[in-house]
């Protein structure tokens, strides 16, 4: 494995990494999809500065990406306030309409430029070594990845800054608005930070797979997490994990590295909702399983007992109006608990 | 020359009637039912199906990319009512994780293409922003029997479906078979974006559900006046941004639905703010 | 009162995961009472009547409806649910929802008859709801929307009425509509179980009464059941004083 194999996949890494605390906060909020509005919509926004700076490389691209996003995120709770629309269809009303308008301002007046539309969908990942960060005359390593890092680290600040208020907000919006955790603030903050991670990422990746590494992670987390905190750590595993097998399964197979990642968290999460021990499906069937077959048996020893010790099977079956199967299981339980 | 041109215009115009036809009947029931964004994730988990029947059958024949898609679509819905039926993960963090993780699939196997000798770009463009202008005949044919299958069905289970998403509890009371009738709306749906997805392409095909749906509402005051209406407003938003891209070379007809829909949305929406505030 | 029981349960278990929410329970309700089930928080109360109306599927049990296994028995009750498993902001009348309470009767792919039209009206006289009958039901305040979920059970005109906490916070005036118009039902021979918090008032509006708390505790006529042992059981400490007053 060559050294820019491994730039890739730190890069790759870094930027699961980056999604994990936005991620954690839009599950939770239920607001999940808000991740797939905010990636579309941030191209209006670098189009509209591109047409502003007539520059590709300019910085301001990546605010304009910025406010679009946020704006969208604006614009969808006002409609729930003011025009009482309900949830999904305000996330759906406005970002189709901002990607839209995106893509007819780039064929109407940029057509020539190297905006391109499948970018935003397809990300750029397997490109990301080769922009290098060179300050005064050193080279610091991918672009990407270095940005990657600083934005991780704000998230975790950010996250560490509001974590008490964040937690009192997720949980009951109304206790913490009555006692002033300012749950607008914490939510339009976190939207700010969510849209700025989405702009940091969604060149790599593209807009759809933002959502992978947001959302399914923390989908996954939620399962096995007993707190906001090991939901956090859970998620940022499950990312690395992705990161790591979608990259190795890429390089082998030589396809999109970006789809293997999104592949790999929906199998993680996948893993996860049929194996977790509590939550899994696996998990409550046995534990359920379990639960159901006492309390059946403890009816069958009562039964039993009341009728002077006969065990009538079909009897047993009217009486509780169980079917053949189940009864059978209940005796067959019993039987193993008494030898 | 002239009946040629027209001729030409014809096909995608009527093409885009039926598509805002439909997607403004079932995009009012989705609306009802809280689930505008399952079309956009059903849009989304569309492509490895496309992808993988043009894999598949190595034809790239409109009807072969939308019946994948539609295997797509269902197994996408399928999962998304498993999941929400037997974990405790909000639904829309199950529609984010179904749409992403299929379209991971679906990039996949779009590289896949890309090393055929193909032209695989094709098939992407006609995913990402559809192909309305250049919608042939038998594009047409098969769009006319998928929106005659939509209505008819939709006509048919019209009233109990109105009930089952108004209270599915007292449906389920009434003996109503609840789960055939959802099970029927949620294959309709699945047909018409995928059907859609022809015509504006995946990003914007759930704007077509959602915004003919919430100007309706907006609008009127019974389920039957505002699938009406949705339906209207989704053929007339269609037309008038065909017309739009066609009055300029190289406009995507896709983007110009989606903008005069969601335009007239929001005037409407507006209009009734201002006439809230000034009541 | 009929003396041939209207419902039958017979070692009815309900879990919720791993948890028994009602454990054997085997109770008898006369046909032409009105029932009330009582209880603590958490004792079972609607996951009972969910039970009987088929919305839970239980572990164990035997349910009979009006003399049928309980599949077949279900076609003779009219269910009100509690107040919040419906969107308010549905596009649709007081008339509409009214009218689905006949959809039963004549299938749901059948048409509208004019009885069916006399029925609804019928209803929401009774409920003092036709002036509203246009109405859009989100327009209608928490009182009215619950007297219209009455006049649509009314609407199935079926001889077991169910209906799950329907006097949970209602104002005085629905309050006072829903007692008279049980009463009328109960005189016309109906039979009527409702869910119901509030302990003191029992005696007033019901004849019957089930007291759960996971098990049954009693069941009976309302003066057998509401005794201090049977409350001290159910609820842990006394919850009725003197006068049958609730204790606060």
């Amino acid at each position: 494995m060559n050294w820019l194999a491994c730039e890739l996949l730190l890069i790759a890494i870094c930027t699961a990494l980056v999604c994990v605390v936005p991620g954690v906060f839009l599950v939770l909020r239920g607001v999940s999809l808000m991740s797939d509005a905010m990636s579309h919509a941030l191209l209006l926004g670098i189009v509209g500065m591109f047409l502003w700076v007539r520059s590709l490389h300019s910085p301001l691209l990546l605010v304009g990406a910025g406010i679009a996003g946020f704006a969208v995120v604006v614009l969808t709770e006002w409609s729930m306030a003011r025009c009482k629309l309900p949830k999904d269809a305000a996330i759906g009303l406005f970002f189709p309409f901002f990607f839209s308008c995106a893509v007819m301002l780039i064929t109407c007046y940029a057509r020539d430029t190297h905006l391109d539309t499948d970018i935003v969908l397809l990300g750029d990942l397997v490109f990301a070594p080769f922009s290098r960060c060179v300050l005064g005359g050193i080279d610091y390593g991918p672009t990407a990845l270095i940005v990657g890092l600083c934005m991780t680290l704000m998230t975790i600040v950010t996250f560490m800054l509001l974590r008490v208020r964040l937690i009192t907000v997720l949980f009951d919006p109304v206790f913490a608005s009555v006692t002033q955790a300012r749950p607008a603030m914490v939510y339009y903050g976190m939207m700010l930070l969510t849209s700025m991670v989405a702009v940091s990422v969604f060149s790599l990746v593209g807009s759809v797979v933002v959502v992978a590494l947001m959302i399914v992670p923390a989908a996954s987390a939620w399962c096995t997490a007993r707190s906001v905190d090991q939901m956090l750590v859970h998620a940022a595993s499950y990312s690395i994990v992705a990161a790591v097998c979608g990259y190795a399964c890429a390089a082998i197979g030589d396809y999109s590295i970006v789809g293997s990642i999104a592949i790999w968290t929906g199998i993680l999460f996948l893993c996860v909702v049929i194996g977790a021990p509590r939550t899994g499906l696996i998990g409550k069937m046995w534990t359920h399983g379990h639960q159901w077959l006492a309390i059946s048996s403890r009816y069958v020893k009562q039964h039993i007992r009341e009728n002077s010790g006969i065990c009538d099977a079909v009897t047993i079956r009217v009486t509780y109006g169980w079917s053949l199967w189940w009864t059978w299981c209940v005796l067959w339980y019993i039987h193993c608990k008494t030898k | 020359m002239c009946d040629y041109t027209l001729y030409a215009a014809l096909i995608p115009a009527l093409g885009i009637l039926i598509i805002g036809l439909m997607a403004g009947f079932v995009g009012t029931f989705a609306f009802l039912k809280k689930q505008t964004m399952l079309g956009d994730t059903i849009a989304h988990a569309a492509l490895p199906g496309i992808c993988g029947a043009f894999l598949f059958t190595n034809n790239g024949s409109s009807m072969v990319l939308i019946f994948g898609g539609f295997i797509a679509g269902l197994c996408a819905v399928a999962l998304v009512t498993i999941l929400q039926h037997y974990t405790h993960i909000g639904s829309d963090a199950i529609l984010g994780t179904i749409l992403s993780v299929f379209f991971g699939l679906g990039l996949v196997l779009l590289t896949h293409i890309q090393k055929l000798p193909i032209a695989a770009q094709a098939v992407l463009n006609k995913f990402l922003f559809g192909s309305a202008a250049t919608l042939l005949y038998e594009d047409l044919l098969l769009l006319t029997i998928v929106g005659c299958i939509v209505c008819v069905t939709l006509f048919c289970i019209w009233h109990p479906l109105v009930i089952v998403l108004f209270d599915q509890r007292y449906a389920h009371t009434i003996g109503m078979p609840v789960w055939v009738i959802l099970t029927l709306f949620y294959i309709l749906l699945v047909l018409v974006i995928v059907a859609g997805l022809y015509a504006v392409g995946v990003v914007l095909m759930s704007s077509l559900l959602v915004a003919p749906a919430v100007a309706a509402r907006a609008l009127t005051r019974s389920v039957q006046h505002m699938a009406f209406c949705a339906a209207a407003w989704g053929a007339c938003a269609g037309m008038l941004g065909m017309l739009w891209s066609l009055s300029a070379a190289h406009l995507p007809t896709g983007p110009a639905i989606v903008i005069v829909a969601t335009g007239g949305t929001l005037l409407v929406l507006a209009a009734g703010l201002a006439r809230r505030s000034v009541a | 009162m009929n003396n041939t029981p209207a419902i039958t349960v017979q070692h009815l278990t309900v879990l919720y995961g791993a948890t028994p929410v009602l454990d054997d329970i085997s109770v008898a309700i006369p046909g032409g009472v009105i029932c009330a089930i009582i209880g603590p928080n958490g004792a079972g109360k609607s996951t009972f009547m969910n039970a009987l109306v088929g919305l839970v599927k239980p572990l164990s049990g035997v349910i009979t409806i009006g003399g049928l296994p309980a599949p077949q028995g279900r076609s003779q009750v009219a269910y009100v649910p509690q107040r919040s498993s419906v969107d308010w902001h549905f596009p649709i009348s007081v008339y509409d929802v009214v009218m689905m309470g006949r959809y039963p009767a004549h299938g749901f792919w059948g048409r509208v008859t004019k009885k069916d039209h006399r029925i609804v009206k019928e209803a929401l006289q009774m409920v003092g709801m036709l002036p509203y009958a246009q109405a859009l039901i989100g327009e209608l305040s928490g009182g009215q929307q619950q007297r219209v979920f009455l006049a649509r059970a009314l609407a199935q005109e079926r001889p077991i009425l169910m209906l799950d906490e329907p006097y949970t916070g209602l104002d005085a005036v629905t309050e006072s509509i829903y007692t008279t118009v049980l009463q009328a039902l109960r005189t016309q021979g109906c039979t009527i179980l409702l869910v119901h918090h509030d302990l003191a008032a029992v005696a007033s509006y019901a004849d019957w009464a089930i007291l759960l708390r996971t098990k049954l505790i009693a069941s009976g006529p309302c003066g057998q059941v509401t005794t201090e042992p049977h409350l001290i059981d159910a609820y842990g400490r006394p919850v009725l004083g003197a006068r049958g007053m609730a204790n606060v």
